[in-house]
């Protein structure tokens, strides 16, 4: 999707958006360069991707200089100032970087989230009661979030992995050096063991929950058995109270 | 924390059973009633709340009881603690039954098994089965309902209430047949009050825990019983070929509480408290100072006290009178004056005690109350 370029940036620009997710996207600013200077149009796109995201620092713009090509980017908006030959690989390997980049983002705020109730679950892990059985659905379902969570993960697990391709291209350079910058190795290894204590923890819920519940209803019929056998032993004794009164 | 529609309603309670009493023990004779089962010459006023006191209190009771044991909980009392208290309080009322039967009903009547001995046991009852699954008291209730007729049934109910009184004779097996079955309160088909108290419950306070998604449960569940009810009595009425004579209750009985009377009246019960717990502790939430509320959480927070004193003020001048003019004790019990009169002095009654207990809680006396938390707490 095109967009309206900003003020200040040479004609042949284009600005263009990727939506990863509903809430989230990118937007990328192409600025083809054949003489001009580069520091100018550098401190102009600093200011323009400094101007989302104020006051995080995860949003600060960042530069990356790559066979001539200058690259700003922060999480939200990325600037190529490039040759016109160098614009198309580069916004290819931008768009497939920032794609994973957003998939591992989204798995690092999921498990931000779960995070502050493993402290209160753990103990459902080790014993489960009646009192807890309407958190049973709770349970479940950040279980299948933690599946589903490992299950992205290891689909992202090539692509953060991935080895540079021989001979070398603009691309697979580029792609390797925004992984480094933004230690998307270290990220991808941290959200692993995190994933590690949340897949122990509700595992071993899910455990407890299904054995609980399964015990629960033998529990139910021995306590109908129980409740029939003491109804059939009541009548027989206030039958034989009532023929000794008699 | 108190909740405002659960006073209301045990204030009501309470109301009926003071009204009920007085005209039963001060006038049912003497205006030709024979008893307030309905059965005498003469039919039983409009305005007398028969029936209605003792199974809105037991049902209450159960009520009480859950959210009692949930703040417990909150508040991280252990179980085993939760258990002795309850156990300790059972048998508190279960001895106190005893010992007021003895002082009010004479020695001759302390096993009549009435409304206090019955709510020990459903104390007891209700610490057993509050660890269990919801289906297990759900059972119980069902199996109760079910046997309770046969039960009366075998141990000859009628055989024990021929003058409208439990009159028994002082032998194991009367006694343990008034506890079981034939009594005034006996466990079977009463518990069923307390237990479905216990079940609705968090349905009609939506607790955190409870997995009611339809708000109406309660409505639905009171409608439903009702209507099952209705059958019933038509069914009891027009099938009586189907069931033998002594399962024949077409009657909205309490003395013995017939199976369709337990069915209306938790019906009626289930859904008076939901939409009083809708109104009283929702959109019209009382402050805690106005008048519906003092008067409530006064009679509500006494109910042992009253229980126990207005037998003391209408009983005990009975028997003296009795005494004093020559004859038996209970000459003139059911025989003392005409209906008017014992209504009005049960308006007194309520009146008089609203006032005393009010300054007993003021200058902090103990009442029957605080004296089970001493001992039992």
């Amino acid at each position: 999707m095109n967009l309206k370029v900003p003020d200040g940036f040479p004609s042949g620009s284009k600005l263009e958006q990727i939506s990863f997710r509903p809430d989230h996207g990118l937007q990328i600013l192409v600025v083809p360069i054949t003489e001009e200077p580069v520091s100018q149009l550098l401190a102009q796109a600093c200011d323009w991707v400094a101007a989302v995201g104020v006051g995080n620092d995860a949003n600060k713009p960042q530069t990356l200089s790559l066979y001539g090509a200058q690259i700003v980017w922060n999480s939200l908006r990325a600037t190529i100032i490039a040759p016109p030959e160098k614009t198309a690989p580069i916004l290819l390997a931008l768009t497939d970087f920032f794609l994973y980049d957003a998939a591992l983002s989204e798995i690092e705020t999921e498990i931000d989230d779960a995070w502050p109730h493993i402290k209160a679950d753990a103990a459902f892990a080790f014993e489960f009661s009646e009192r807890a059985v309407p958190k049973r659905h709770e349970l479940s379902k950040r279980f299948e979030n933690t599946v589903s969570m490992r299950a992205r993960l290891a689909r992202l697990a090539p692509h953060v992995h991935w080895l540079s391709t021989h001979p070398a291209t603009i691309t697979s350079q580029l792609n390797e050096r925004l992984r480094e910058r933004t230690r998307m190795v270290s990220r991808f290894e941290f959200l692993s063991s995190q994933l590690d204590v949340l897949e122990d923890v509700y595992g071993m819920c899910g455990q407890r929950v299904s054995d609980f519940m399964l015990a629960r209803q033998q529990i139910i019929l021995e306590w109908a058995i129980v409740f029939l056998l003491a109804a059939e032993l009541l009548l027989v004794v206030t039958d034989l109270m009532a023929s000794v009164g008699t | 924390m108190r909740q405002t529609s659960i006073d209301i309603l045990r204030t009501l309670a309470i109301f009926s059973m003071i009204q009920v009493h007085f005209v039963e023990n001060l006038s049912a004779e003497f205006e030709g009633w024979a008893g307030l089962s309905g059965s005498g010459a003469a039919p039983v006023p409009w305005w007398l709340m028969t029936g209605l006191g003792a199974p809105l209190f037991t049902f209450l009771s159960g009520v009480s009881y859950r959210l009692w044991v949930t703040a417990q909980e909150v508040r991280g009392r252990s179980d085993i603690e939760i258990s002795k208290v309850t156990i300790r309080r059972g048998l508190f009322l279960f001895g106190l039954g005893l010992i007021f039967n003895v002082f009010i009903w004479l020695p001759e009547d302390i096993f009549n098994w009435d409304i206090l001995t019955f709510t020990g046991s459903a104390l007891i009852i209700l610490n057993c089965i509050r660890r269990l699954p919801s289906s297990a008291p759900l059972a119980l209730c069902v199996v109760a309902l079910v046997i309770s007729p046969a039960l009366r049934s075998i141990a000859g109910y009628s055989g024990y209430w021929e003058h409208h009184y439990f009159d028994y004779e002082f032998t194991l097996v009367d006694v343990l047949l008034g506890f079981i079955t034939v009594g005034y309160f006996p466990v079977f088909p009463w518990i069923i009050f307390p237990l479905a108290g216990f079940l609705a419950s968090p349905f009609i306070f939506q607790m955190s825990q409870t997995p009611c998604r339809v708000q109406a449960v309660p409505v639905v569940v009171g409608a439903a019983l009702i209507a099952l009810s209705a059958i019933g009595h038509l069914g009891s009425k027009y099938l009586t070929f189907l069931l033998p004579l002594e399962l024949q209750t077409s009657r909205l009985t309490m003395f013995p509480a017939s199976t369709h009377y337990v069915l209306a009246m938790i019906g009626c019960i289930l859904i008076a408290l939901y939409f009083c717990h809708q109104a009283a502790d929702g959109s019209f939430r009382f402050p805690n100072n106005s008048s519906v509320s003092v008067c409530a959480t006064t009679f509500s927070s006494h109910s042992l006290s009253i229980y126990l004193l207005h037998h003391i003020v209408h009983i005990y001048p009975l028997w003296f009178y009795g005494l004093i003019t020559g004859n038996e004790p209970t000459a003139f019990w059911q025989n003392a004056m005409p209906s008017s009169m014992s209504l009005l002095l049960a308006i007194v009654f309520c009146v008089a005690c609203f006032f005393l207990f009010r300054w007993l809680d003021l200058h902090g006396k103990p009442t029957a109350e605080t004296a089970m938390r001493w001992i039992c707490d």
